[in-house]
């Protein structure tokens, strides 16, 4: 306060009516001993309008000069890591210089430094991209999803995100686990008033963030920094809401933070698609029929962001969701923490398709195979998860994480499906009836104990990881077939009983050791073992009596297939001023041995010597701007399901089989990033750059039978019969590269974040032995507008257009090029005494689809009006209305290297809801600005 | 029901003894700035910093010219001082906020008259 009385004294009160532009500029020193505060980051806020900002750094000198100053009063802000940040008022009339800033030592430690008012968007530090979010303005009711989605670099589609070109595998709420790591649950749940920055980073393994030898092995992670002032105190909020056609939505959550301790709990049940958590599958079985009959290929071919599916912004069926689950985070003195969560839901759904996949079978021929389902399914999930660290003393620490997850899905499915030739004759058709009971569970246990030595640098650690994990199933098929080329029909009854128990077991021993100031030696031994076995028998069964009868031996198998690897592992890593080097080395000896025990048996044993190099550079440019290059080599072994020798007839008119033979796979990937801000402008650039190439790539060879004949084993098949097989193929290619680039809008209040994707995918496969390939060209391009005004104008507007051209070498002459464009609009305004209104509206046009009646567009309309009231406007009354066009569709399209497939399924039109909803918000040291702004309310029910 | 006949009460008291005195100018100044806030509800921290602190000046400015016992002086500095005021509020406040404070100063003038019309009666 003194130094504003100073400031505010000498500064001339004499006013000019003058439109001048002004500079301001100034030099920052260390209090103590003069020396320039080089990179100083400066922050000049014009109070009139506090979105009005300019940034600069101080020079080597410490030196900053601000241009293009209109006449005002500014707040000055000056921070600089070690420093204690320094804030002042500046009024600008006339070219200024401060001449000499003196900053103080921060004798503090670094978490604890915290500047108000400091709004520079985007800050790269190292590895970590830190988002402020005070830079992108959210409405009261914004959870951390609407937030992140409004960043640069960050895209939220149907509840997956990206960041970076990347999908976000795990969401920390300040560096601490949020219900594992299930990225929706934090991101759904955590209300963005609470927030204060986002950091995106590629989280390193335990090992490596203890060792400092960082070994590559990492996770694309979101933190959630929250305000300081926010944590210590209780928020949260409940809804209920019922609506037309029986539609419903109840929930809530509810969230207890202090010093020591936090405890989330939530809940929630409705029938309108609504899950606020991710899909967790051990049973391979929750994406619905898609899954089941059709093993062996490594890929869809698409791979993200390539010619993948893309739906109309719902989940495909219509859903009944319930779910509840309770996180704890407790530190228990200064050297036990411990982190737990339960988390159960349960998903009824019902979901019709219709789907049309074309098989290509040479330069003019296909095959055309279409279908129409109808299924209802129930899933049902439990996980338990914790985390324990414990500090021994101040070099010794064990961390101790055990799961147990249990899920059980009955399944009922009635599928009609025929084959066409492209002249329209019917090759067969089927119609099944399919019921399925099915459950699993994986127990897994982690322990690590860390040894850190006297010398600096110096460090021991072990891991061993356990995991037991069993699947059962029963499933009951009836088929009626038609084969029209040779007149022929057959029915399946059967029975199916599967058991898939498996173990695995993993050590990691770790040493580090420093070699002089700037490099770190790491030497370790990595050793794995996994077992699963797969019993599949299938009997006979007969429909009317119910009961199971003879087994049949051709369709039963038990099979069993170990996988060993020992690998030493050797790196060197090197940290200068600016460049950071790390170069490593395994050799992977691995024994991958399988056993046939019925109906035959057989042995087969495969020993694979590999040398996997990897390499990881971060070359830093400048405070703002780095490139980081990483390269790695891994190898995958095939699945038990690839390998097992069983046919499965689950859908009679494509087969599949495993193939014991198959070879581990190889994969060279590199990947290149380079981060640049600038705050001065508070531009954001972002590129990313990827190269996978994998050798024995695990693809598929479909042969189409071409006459009546038996399979090995005794299995009958039928002219027209699709038989597909995994095989190793060489010559997968899947380049990717996303560039993002983010720049304020001044004259909108917003910020405008651009994105440019290109992929391609080369995914080679084997039609009636001929080799086809897949080149699938995908260009994506986006543009988002992020409203930055205030917490009562909150908008967002995206741009979104996807392009793909998929070439077959099979069919040269074919052009399947298809286009999806989207246009959205997010509106949230709060207007008169506490009235809100809401509005959701995207347009999704799709075009050069082959099926011509998918070629559409339409327009998915949301919307609501609520008004707020209680004290501090905590609740909410809301009427909304989903989809008030009536035109929501799903539509959907894959690549693969033998056909691609075009779905169209049923989803939620067209419901009126009225909701209430209560919000709690009770910070015991909040500061009363946020607070008691707004209390916060309902969010539409309709995202 | 008797608490607010109380509070009713008081309320008139005190209004009719602020209409049967004088307001020195001071007061003019405190009222001017509680309007001020109570007007411009969007004022940021930061404003409201800024605000008070030229408030305190030009007070303390009034003060000293008034101790100094030149009326003369007092005549031909206040409206400078004013000025000022006026000069430093036009680069804290937006413009919007600008033209409400604008409002106030107009509504306090056309008060004052109608006051000095009333009081020479």
């Amino acid at each position: 306060m003194k130094l504003l009385l100073t400031l505010v004294m000498t500064t001339s009160f004499l006013w000019s009516a003058s439109a001048q532009e002004f500079v301001l500029t100034g030099t920052v020193q260390d209090a103590e001993d003069s020396s320039p505060v080089t990179g100083a980051t400066i922050l000049l806020v014009n109070v009139k309008d506090s979105t009005l900002t300019h940034n600069s750094a101080a020079d080597d000198t410490g030196r900053f000069r601000i241009t293009k100053l209109s006449q005002a009063f500014y707040k000055l802000t000056i921070t600089s890591i070690a420093y204690e940040p320094y804030a002042t008022f500046v009024r600008i009339t006339e070219d200024t210089d401060l001449k000499v800033i003196r900053m103080n030592p921060d004798t503090r430690i670094l978490e604890e430094v915290q500047v108000k008012g400091q709004v520079v968007p985007v800050e790269v530090r190292g590895d970590t991209t830190s988002m402020a979010a005070d830079a992108y303005k959210t409405n009261p009711d914004a959870t951390a999803e609407d937030l992140v989605a409004k960043m640069p670099g960050i895209i939220v589609n149907q509840g997956q995100v990206q960041a970076q070109g990347e999908s976000v595998q795990k969401v920390l709420v300040d560096g601490k686990e949020f219900f594992s790591n299930d990225p929706s649950l934090a991101l759904k749940n955590i209300p963005a008033e609470i927030i204060d920055k986002i950091e995106v980073f590629d989280q390193q393994s335990e090992q490596s963030r203890f060792s400092g030898f960082d070994d590559g092995n990492t996770t694309k992670t979101i933190n959630i920094v929250t305000r300081q002032e926010m944590r210590d105190g209780e928020f949260g909020r409940i809804y209920a809401g019922a609506g037309t056609d029986q539609r419903y939505s109840i929930g809530g959550n509810f969230n207890s933070f202090d010093e020591s301790r936090r405890i989330s709990v939530l809940g929630m049940l409705n029938n309108i698609n609504q899950q606020n958590f991710s899909g967790d599958d051990l049973l391979g079985v929750a994406s619905g029929r898609s899954s089941r009959g059709r093993r062996g290929g490594g890929g869809m071919g698409g791979g993200s962001g390539g010619a993948t599916n893309f739906t109309g912004g719902q989940q495909n069926g219509i859903s009944d969701t319930k779910s509840f689950g309770i996180n704890i985070d407790e530190e228990v003195g200064e050297k036990l923490k411990i982190n737990g969560s339960y988390f159960f839901n349960r998903v009824d759904n019902d979901n019709i398709q219709l789907r049309s996949r074309e098989t290509f079978l040479g330069a003019d021929s296909s095959q055309i195979y279409d279908e129409s389902s109808s299924v209802f399914s129930m899933n049902r999930s439990h996980r338990v998860n914790f985390r324990i660290e414990y500090d021994i003393d101040e070099r010794n620490s064990v961390l101790f994480t055990p799961s147990f997850n249990y899920q059980d899905n009955n399944s009922d499915e009635f599928i009609n499906g025929f084959t066409m030739t492209p002249a329209a004759d019917t090759v067969n058709s089927s119609v099944s009836d399919y019921q399925s009971e099915r459950n699993g569970f994986t127990a897994n246990a982690r322990i690590l104990y860390r040894h850190r030595f006297e010398k600096r640098g110096r460090t021991f650690s072990v891991n061993l990881d356990g995991r037991l994990n069993d699947s059962e199933g029963e499933s009951l098929q009836a088929s009626a077939n038609r084969y029209f080329l040779s007149g022929r029909s057959d029915s399946i009854n059967q029975l199916v009983d599967t058991s898939n128990p498996g173990r695995s077991f993993g050590v990691n021993i770790n040493y580090t050791e420093p070699l002089g100031e700037r490099m770190q030696l790491q030497m370790g031994y990595e050793f794995d073992r996994n077992g699963n076995d797969s019993q599949k028998e299938t009997f006979s069964y007969d429909p009317f009596m119910e009961v199971r009868q003879d087994l049949d031996t051709a369709l039963s198998n038990n099979f069993t297939a170990r996988y060993e690897a020992h690998r030493p592992v050797a790196g060197l890593m090197w940290r200068m001023d600016k460049l950071f080097l790390r170069a490593g080395i395994s050799f992977q000896h691995a024994i991958l041995k399988s056993e046939q025990e019925f109906p035959q048996t057989g042995n087969i044993e495969r020993t694979f010597n590999n040398v996997l190099p990897s390499l990881m550079m971060r070359y830093t440019f400048s405070r703002t701007s780095n490139l980081r290059i990483f390269y790695r080599t891994s190898t995958d072994a095939p699945s038990v399901g690839q390998l097992q020798n069983v046919v499965d007839n689950t859908n009679p008119l494509f087969l599949s089989i495993g193939n014991p033979s198959l070879q581990q796979s190889r994969t060279n990937f590199v990947v290149s990033r380079y981060s640049s801000t600038n705050p001065d402008k508070s531009t954001t650039f972002f590129l990313l750059g990827m190269v996978r190439n994998t050798a024995d790539y695990v693809t598929n060879t479909t042969y189409i039978v071409g006459q009546d004949s038996v399979l090995a084993g005794g299995v009958g098949v039928n002219e027209g019969t699709q038989i597909s097989l995994p095989v190793n193929v060489n010559g997968y290619w899947n380049i990717r590269s996303l560039a993002t680039y983010g720049f304020p809008v001044t004259t909108l209040k917003s910020n405008l974040n651009t994105t440019l994707g290109l992929t391609y995918v080369r995914t080679p496969g084997l039609i009636n032995q001929q080799e086809n390939v897949s080149n699938s060209y995908n260009v994506t391009g986006g543009l988002v507008v992020a409203s930055n005004i205030s917490e009562r104008v909150d908008f967002t507007l995206s741009y979104n257009a996807d392009y793909t051209i998929v070439r077959n070498t099979l069919q040269p002459e074919l052009e399947d090029d298809y286009i999806q464009q989207s246009v959205g609009a997010r509106v949230n305004l709060i207007f008169g005494k506490g009235f809100v209104f809401r509005t959701d509206i995207s347009f999704l046009d799709y075009s050069g689809y082959s099926d011509e009646s998918l070629n559409q567009n339409f327009t998915l309309w949301n919307a609501s009006i609520g008004k707020k009231f209680l004290k501090e406007d905590r609740g909410e009354f809301k009427i909304s209305v989903f989809d008030l066009l009536k035109e929501n569709v799903s539509i959907a399209r894959v690549n693969t290297e033998s056909y691609f497939e075009e779905s169209r399924t049923n989803v939620l039109q067209q419901y009126f809801m009225a909701t209430f909803t209560y919000t709690v918000r009770n910070f015991t040291q909040g500061n009363g600005e946020r607070e008691n702004r707004w209390g916060g309310g309902g969010r539409p029910p309709m995202d | 029901m008797k608490y607010i006949l109380i509070l009713l009460m008081t309320l008139m008291v005190s209004g009719s003894m602020a209409q049967g005195q004088r307001m020195n100018l001071a007061d003019r100044m405190d009222r001017e700035k509680k309007m001020l806030y109570d007007s411009i509800a969007d004022l940021s921290d930061d404003q409201k910093l800024l605000i008070d602190q030229v408030y305190l000046e030009v007070s303390s400015s009034v003060q000293a010219l008034q101790d100094s016992g030149d009326m003369a002086l007092f005549r031909e500095k206040l409206p400078e001082i004013q000025e000022k005021k006026v000069n430093a509020f036009r680069d804290i406040m937006s413009e919007e906020q600008f033209a409400r404070f604008e409002e106030i100063r107009e509504q306090m003038r056309n008060r004052m008259r109608r006051r000095g019309n009333r009081d020479n009666q």
